[in-house]
């Protein structure tokens, strides 16, 4: 791994020489039995190399924030050395923490070996990637080690928004970039001369990808390759599409062991086990098309709604740029749907407009209450946080 | 807010999602006297009104209340 080829906008090994030194003693020189050490920081350097200390050293790695996790051994700093003396971790295992999209964030044993091998072999020695995602992630991870085991250059930045990751990518000619499709649109919104950039391969992951995204990176980048990467981090990469077409191909069922039970997509993982991945799915001609999660529908005095339906609904007016959608806790129902919506541009007349808008929706399917807001809540994933809101 | 001012808004609130016919004052039953408010635009209008006040009153379980009045009471910190 030639690390030198690795630059971090505000981030240089240089500048952690000392962190990482010091982290290098503490490991060796740990006086526990089972050492779990957590890293939930952002600084991908930190992640990039405490996990190529795996194989080498007896101990636990967990990798992010989750909130179990931070409970059950009252961990609050960035980098923790611990004990686990109830031995509940695996050694010489990596864990890292789900994205926590509509609940808290659960640790996952990764299966390192198929991670390592699920690893592109790009071969191209001037491609320069945009790290968007938080470095602890599944999807962050694997970009780092990407990067790092095709010998190419990775950029991040520590501010992550849409202005700082607009201006890294202009600076370093940046033409790889993977994020949510959250990330793209807000880097779209934000930023009128796109064109100028040239981009070879865009990859979105990690939410519903809609025609509309897809038409929009075709038009504004022709030339690029477009690919949608379908992954759980419970199952690592189960396939990627690059038709620019939502969903995906009927065929890829059969083709990666996949099935729609009551809805619910589940893929088979160790040869006979169905893992449920909680994403419904609905088949249209021959192509199957992801309607959300199942955990995304909530019951509204009684009747089921999927909020992000209704998201989509509330998108598809042409004055909102983005809006959120999220179960919010009610004395009369139990919940209630509730929303912040980011509008082009804010105006009495387009909030008019809104307003109308929303009253005239199916009663069960408008939120009761919404926010007009500068920006959508996201999590460190830039993915939106459908927390439920107490 | 005062409670005065909650009331009107409470008001407010209902003849935007409710075309009623009958008179709303502080004293109206808000589920048995409005024709078609049932209970998910009472959640609405309950949600409505905790974030126009930025307070929960139901945080610690609910409450009983009848009347527009007794609602607003309940907001009035």
């Amino acid at each position: 791994m030639s690390s030198n080829k690795l630059f971090f906008d505000t981030f240089s090994f240089e500048e952690y020489k000392d962190e990482l030194s010091k982290i290098n003693k503490t490991i060796i020189n740990n006086k526990f039995n089972n050492l779990v050490l957590n890293y939930a920081g952002k600084n991908p350097i930190i992640t990039l190399y405490l996990i190529t200390y795996i194989p080498l050293l007896n101990y636990s790695l967990v990798l992010g924030d989750s909130n179990n996790f931070k409970n059950s051994l009252n961990t609050k700093l960035e980098i923790n050395y611990l004990e686990d003396t109830n031995n509940n971790f695996i050694c010489n295992s990596l864990y890292l923490a789900t994205s926590g999209t509509t609940g808290d964030s659960k640790l996952v044993n990764i299966d390192t070996d198929k991670f390592f091998n699920s690893i592109r072999n790009i071969n191209n020695d001037s491609d320069k990637w945009l790290l968007t995602y938080n470095p602890n992630s599944y999807a962050g991870v694997q970009v780092i080690l990407t990067a790092a085991m095709n010998k190419h250059y990775l950029y991040s930045v520590k501010n992550n928004t849409p202005k700082s990751f607009y201006a890294c990518i202009k600076k370093y000619n940046i033409n790889r970039i993977s994020g949510t499709p959250t990330f793209w649109k807000l880097l779209i919104n934000f930023n009128k001369d796109l064109e100028s950039i040239s981009l070879k391969n865009i990859t979105l992951g990690g939410e519903i990808v809609y025609q509309e995204l897809l038409d929009k990176l075709s038009s504004l980048f022709p030339n690029s390759k477009i690919n949608h990467i379908y992954a759980t981090t419970e199952t690592g990469v189960v396939f990627s599409v690059s038709d620019k077409m939502e969903g995906f191909p009927y065929n890829y069922l059969k083709k990666y062991n996949l099935k729609i039970i009551n809805d619910r997509l589940y893929i088979l993982i160790n040869g006979d086990e169905w893992f449920n991945s909680n994403d419904l799915c609905e088949i249209k001609d021959d192509r199957v098309l992801f309607k959300g999660r199942s955990s995304e529908i909530i019951k509204v005095a009684g009747r089921k709604v999927n909020i992000a339906s209704v998201e989509n609904v509330l998108n598809s007016l042409d004055i909102v740029e983005d809006s959120l959608v999220y179960a919010k806790k009610n004395p009369i129902t139990g919940y209630i749907l509730a929303a912040e919506i980011k509008l082009r541009e804010t105006s009495s007349s387009n909030i008019k407009i809104l307003d109308n808008y929303i009253k005239k929706l199916n009663r069960y399917d408008r939120p009761a209450t919404y926010k007009i807001v500068d920006k959508i809540t996201l999590n460190n994933n830039m993915k939106k946080s459908r927390k439920t809101h107490e | 807010m005062n409670k005065e001012e909650i009331v009107n808004e409470i008001i407010s609130y209902i003849k935007s999602v409710n075309v009623t016919q009958v008179e709303l004052t502080k004293s109206t039953k808000l589920l048995e006297e409005i024709i078609d408010f049932d209970s998910l635009e009472l959640a609405g209008l309950v949600a409505y009104i905790e974030q126009l006040v930025d307070f929960d009153p139901f945080e610690g379980g609910f409450v009983e209340f009848e009347t527009i009045s007794e609602l607003a009471e309940l907001f009035v910190q």
